[in-house]
């Protein structure tokens, strides 16, 4: 049997989209795309470390809560933030806060935690992306999720200030939708 | 002896006819209520940020003031979405054991445009009277309100800057 090399190049090309096509199938029930102006980014959302976030997520995802809203608070090599509908870092869903699930998960690049105020019960809706390590934070947030695809789309999200964070017209969410209902 | 007449002893009650002021048709001596029994009840305002958490204090409520702050901490108004603050005001009374009489009225409400904000608000305060009555009087305080009617003004301020999440 013979390979020629036209075969070979599209078995090669074949092979990503199907590890593509796989980890769509592997559970859309726990998994989210979050469309940017520049792609999607693929999340897997971890209800084994933190069930109460993961249902709240899923909840406000499937009301449309995060579409448009925009990532209010971004440093470079450190994380994007957002969730926030006001977009001042202090807003939140209508939805009852959420008591803290913290786990020895390390908080490391393309981790998602949820964000809160001092109080570790006051989680809600905003959430953010890490862009690197980020240890300190560990035990000390909720993780509920991780970025299984897309990286290179998160790491292209407009930074804002490299102390405060804050970002002068921010990009934001076009749309975050779970993997089941994905059209 | 002379006996004098009971109704001497009464106050002579004097209308000047030309008047402004309104004027009460009993002498003040003559009052049906004595002016102690406050039978207007009591107003009051407390105030919260909406979203953040609060343990009702323990021990028994002595003063009419504490059953504003007691009503409050239970109470547990959404984070506001915007920059505007929400009150409501509710009317009730309560029993000589704490219990509430009847249903609490809600009187006024500020909660936005929207109404699901506005029923949102509503059932947060109703909300919390339910969770936190029979309220615990000491003695004395349970007889000195029983039946007379609270107006309480409650106000759920915007968190404050200082309250961002972060990471």
């Amino acid at each position: 049997m013979t390979i020629d090399r036209r075969s070979f190049v599209l078995a090669s090309a074949a092979l990503p989209l199907a590890g593509a096509a796989f980890a769509q199938a592997a559970d859309p029930q726990n998994t989210l795309y979050l469309e940017t102006k520049d792609g999607r980014v693929t999340i897997r959302l971890r209800p084994d470390l933190a069930p109460k976030h993961v249902a709240q997520i899923k909840t406000l995802v499937k009301q449309g809560f995060y579409d448009g809203i925009v990532f209010h608070r971004v440093i470079s090599g450190f994380m994007a933030q957002t969730g926030d509908p006001t977009g001042t870092g202090s807003g939140g869903s209508k939805l009852p806060n959420l008591p803290a699930e913290f786990t020895p998960t390390p908080f490391k690049r393309g981790t998602l935690g949820m964000a809160r105020t001092s109080d570790p019960n006051s989680a809600n809706s905003q959430f953010f992306i890490c862009f690197g390590d980020a240890t300190f934070l560990n035990g000390q947030y909720t993780v509920f999720g991780e970025v299984t695809d897309g990286m290179t789309i998160v790491d292209k999200i407009k930074k804002g200030d490299p102390q405060s964070g804050a970002v002068a017209s921010p990009d934001k969410i076009v749309k975050l939708q779970l993997a089941a209902d994905a059209k | 002896m002379l006996h004098q007449n009971p109704l001497d002893r009464i106050p002579r009650l004097h209308i000047d006819p030309h008047a402004k002021t309104p004027r009460t048709p009993y002498p003040a001596a003559l009052h049906p209520l004595p002016l102690t029994q406050l039978p207007q009840g009591f107003t009051m305002t407390v105030t919260r940020i909406a979203g953040e958490a609060a343990e009702p204090a323990d021990g028994a409520i002595a003063r009419p003031r504490d059953v504003a702050e007691h009503i409050a901490d239970c109470w547990r108004p959404a984070p506001t979405s915007g920059d505007d603050t929400r009150e409501i005001s509710l009317r009730l009374s309560f029993s000589r054991d704490g219990g509430v009489i009847g249903a609490p009225a809600v009187t006024y409400a500020k909660a936005g445009p929207d109404p699901v904000d506005r029923e949102a608000l509503r059932s947060s305060i109703l909300a919390a009277v339910n969770a936190c009555t029979p309220l615990r009087f000491t003695g004395g305080l349970g007889s000195a309100i029983a039946g007379l009617p609270f107006a309480i003004r409650f106000v759920a301020l915007r968190r404050d800057p200082a309250f961002s999440q972060t990471p």
